[in-house]
């Protein structure tokens, strides 16, 4: 098989996978209980140190998880019951702090660590001097020695 | 009497560690000539005490001496031998014992490689020295594990139930502990280049192995205590980004890019600096990491101590950082390379972007793990940082590494042709698209899981063709190729074998958090319910006497179909030190999925049980996954090189 054939078929293979996964992915639906689970895993357990309602075994943590999924069948939004498990329990029951405020720096410290990263690998590539590109009358003089022309 | 036969020990190797550090220095000064002649007494005199002190402690436990407070606040008479040996680390004093012992093995086992002249190797052993000073001195005061009671008591209280519910837990400190403490000989030899101003690559050369055993146990570490959660806390989660499991992933995250950019560096000249400050920064980081744990700086499932050993480790840190970093500033342009990158888009470009990812990685994780520290020290707030905020920064930082680990490999030094990559990924990418169609037809819905699965597909795939390639193109039958592939350069192959683990890990993850289910059932003996394809069938609750705790537990028959699966027993372990009892899940490992029964009560009356069940697809790759990465960084230590410069791509 030649290697234009290996690629035309290797197109086809990953295009048609491809328009697979998008097809299926783009036609489906959140379920609530994915709303409840979601919700449960933000916010922590309060008589735990850092695990969530969704993970902690505590009877509580249980309890809690029951009124999720009450509010959310209620119709309440993600918002409205955020807000009310921090008024109920203070903000530290956010497992995900909030990007502003105390926890802004959070946020914004590893962007800034990732763009000084990338600044200084860019930094560290050579300048383009060594690489740059013949010049016509450069290239013309190097084809005629490979050719054997002594001009 | 045992406890003085221990206090012995740690002075002796107190001053053996003293005396190190002093004629470390000294031979180095005087250019290391007969260093080893030089540094056999101290060496000996740190081993032998460091096994004095162990063998005291392990004898005390063993022997029930109580009248040694340590003894009779973390071990019983009921205790059983197993977690009675484990008693020796299962508590703050004992912990630092162990380090201080593993600590004078590898001081022992650099001591044994020593050269005639060798004034490196003096000076790494005196900056050994100067830490094992410190970790002894912290054993003859703050943390004594041989303070005796004036009133002997006639039993003692008993390990953290945690810690004596699984076999796991007698392990997994000491695998850490080899790896945490390993960190300290490449620590040691990038010291002493600097101090130097050596700008060879003759220390990277010398700490090669120790820095791919360390890391081999450190991994292992960390995926036993992954395990130990999993199959103890009854949850059937496996990480929680708690501080202490970020405390053992940090350093190896930068050892991880020691590692790569530590090939960078042999290869082709290059990051010789921030070698340098990758070593540094690990080692701080493990002692950040026992600060962490052993401080009870932050209060969650694992610090269970509170002592002024706490203080004294932060100084320490303090010393490392300072020292270590300030002499870095001062002399790292001695050691500092300067061949630069040709392209981005070579090998040494993805080693580079592997290196920038992970030290963000590190980066993210130290920020989230002590900012919540930070905080209330500072204003007295108290936040939370969870899961949710760790995944975000991990999910893109991962996907990208993985990405990466995919292609990396097979990308030429130097510069790399587009041609030449499309041809060796044409067949892995058609593969990797193929399966990932496969993966959402079965139901898959996240992208980010499909991701993680696509890139571990291309990560093992693109492995299997570079071995398939290069088996072929060398002489000899394929079979017998293909199997001595692996011999001729230990160091790649074991590289990949690594690789490979840590995509099944990923694609196992990805799987476990998609498609896991979790149910709560109540029933009553006889009776059974139906679980996600599955019949559980409840027998009859049980209670047991056991030396050391009351169990209570139920005991299930798990059907699929009208196939018999399991006998599961999941249990409620009752320690007399302890009022809260200890779930024990019972899991039943199949090649599909786990099924994960956790106890959550037993009503007394009506016997009445109610269970959490839980499913959990491919957990045994994610297992699997773990100890291939560690056996890929053995092989690549321990396979002797044959031929220096195979290139295998």
């Amino acid at each position: 098989m030649s290697d234009r054939a290996r690629t035309w078929i290797a197109a086809v293979v990953i295009g048609a996978s491809l328009a697979t996964i998008v097809g299926i992915l783009a036609t489906e639906d959140p379920s609530p209980r994915d709303r409840v689970d979601a919700l449960a895993s933000k916010l922590r357990c309060p008589v735990c140190d850092t695990e969530s309602i969704a993970d902690s075994p505590s009877a509580i943590a249980r309890d809690l998880q029951d009124l999720i999924a009450e509010q959310v069948a209620d119709g309440w939004t993600d918002q409205e019951i955020i807000d009310f498990f921090i008024a109920t329990y203070g903000e530290r029951v956010l497992l995900d702090p909030p990007a502003g405020g105390r926890t802004a720096f959070l946020w914004i410290a590893p962007l800034v660590a990732l763009a000084i990263g990338t600044v200084i690998i860019l930094g560290r590539r050579r300048r383009s001097r060594s690489t740059r590109q013949l010049t016509p009358e450069e290239r013309r003089r190097v084809e005629a020695a490979l050719r054997g022309d002594a001009s | 009497m045992i406890a003085l036969f221990g206090q012995a020990g740690v002075l002796v190797a107190l001053i053996s560690a003293v005396a190190l550090m002093v004629v470390g220095v000294r031979s180095y000064l005087s250019g290391g000539e007969q260093a080893a002649d030089q540094l056999r007494f101290p060496i000996w005199g740190l081993l032998g005490g460091a096994l004095i002190a162990m063998g005291a402690l392990e004898l005390a436990l063993l022997t029930d001496d109580f009248s040694i407070e340590y003894v009779a606040r973390n071990h019983a008479r009921g205790t059983p031998l197993l977690f009675t040996i484990a008693a020796a680390w299962a508590a703050l004093e004992g912990s630092i014992v162990l380090w201080g012992l593993v600590l004078a093995g590898y001081s022992t086992w650099v001591f044994r490689s020593l050269r005639d002249t060798d004034p490196i190797g003096a000076a790494a052993l005196a900056v050994i020295g100067a830490v094992a000073v410190f970790f002894f001195a912290l054993m003859a005061t703050a943390a004594n594990p041989f303070t005796t009671l004036a009133v002997v008591p006639a039993d003692g209280f008993g390990a953290n139930p945690l810690l004596q519910n699984h076999f796991l837990m007698a392990i997994h400190p000491p695998m850490l502990y080899l790896g945490y403490v390993g960190m300290t000989v490449p620590f040691a030899f990038a010291i002493a280049a600097l101090a130097a101003g050596d700008g060879s690559t003759a220390w990277l050369e010398r700490t090669r192995r120790w820095a791919l055993i360390s890391w081999s146990f450190l991994t292992l570490g960390i995926v036993l205590g992954a395990w130990w959660s999993y199959e103890v806390l009854g949850w059937g989660g496996y990480w929680a980004w708690d501080p202490v499991e970020n405390a053992s992933f940090l350093p190896w995250l930068t050892a991880t890019a020691f590692i790569h950019s530590a090939v960078v560096q042999r290869r082709r000249g290059m990051l010789q600096a921030w070698n340098v400050a990758l070593v540094i920064g690990t080692f701080a980081l493990t002692i950040l990491g026992t600060f962490l744990t052993r401080s009870g700086v932050v209060a969650s499932v694992h610090s269970f101590t509170q002592s002024a050993v706490g203080p004294a480790l932060l100084g320490f840190l303090l010393v490392i950082l300072i020292g270590g970093f300030g002499l870095f500033a001062a002399r790292g342009h001695l050691v500092a390379s300067t061949p630069r990158l040709d392209s981005l888009a070579s090998r040494e470009g993805v080693f580079l972007l592997n290196n920038l990812l992970l030290a963000l990685f590190a980066f993210v994780v130290l920020l989230g793990t002590i900012y919540p520290m930070v905080l209330e020290a500072v204003t007295g707030d108290r936040v939370s940082v969870g899961p949710p905020w760790f995944d975000r920064a991990a999910i893109p930082i991962g996907l990208v590494l993985i990405f990466a680990m995919g292609i990396g490999p097979i990308t030429p030094y130097r510069a790399a042709r587009l041609g030449v990559l499309w041809d060796r990924l044409r067949g892995p990418l058609q593969f990797t698209a193929v399966l990932a169609a496969v993966v959402v037809l079965l139901g898959m819905r996240s992208v980010t899981a499909l991701l993680t699965v696509g890139f571990g597909t291309l990560i093992i795939s693109a492995i299997a063709r570079n071995a398939h390639v290069t088996a072929r193109a060398r002489p000899g039958g394929y079979l017998r190729s293909l199997a001595s592939l692996f011999r001729s350069d230990p160091g790649f192959w074991g590289g990949m074998t690594a690789h490979t683990g840590v995509a099944l890990v990923v694609v196992a993850i990805a799987f476990s958090a998609s498609f896991d289910t979790r149910t709560e059932i109540t029933l009553a003996p006889g009776e059974s319910a139906a679980f996600d394809g599955y019949t559980i069938t409840y027998v009859e609750p049980f209670a047991r006497q056991e030396s050391n705790r009351t169990v209570i537990g139920a005991e299930f028959v798990l059907f699929r179909g009208d196939s018999r699966r399991a006998t599961l027993r999941p249990r409620l372990n009752q320690y007399d030190n302890q009022v809260q009892a200890v779930p024990t899940p019972a899991v039943h490992t199949g090649l599909r999925e786990d099924v994960y029964l956790s106890l959550v009560r037993i009503e007394p009356e009506s016997r009445i049980v109610t269970i959490d069940a839980m499913r959990f697809p491919l957990m045994w790759m994610l297992w699997l996954g773990g100890l291939i990465v560690v056996g890929g960084g053995a092989w690549s230590f321990g396979a002797r090189k044959r031929s220096r410069e195979t290139a295998s791509v």
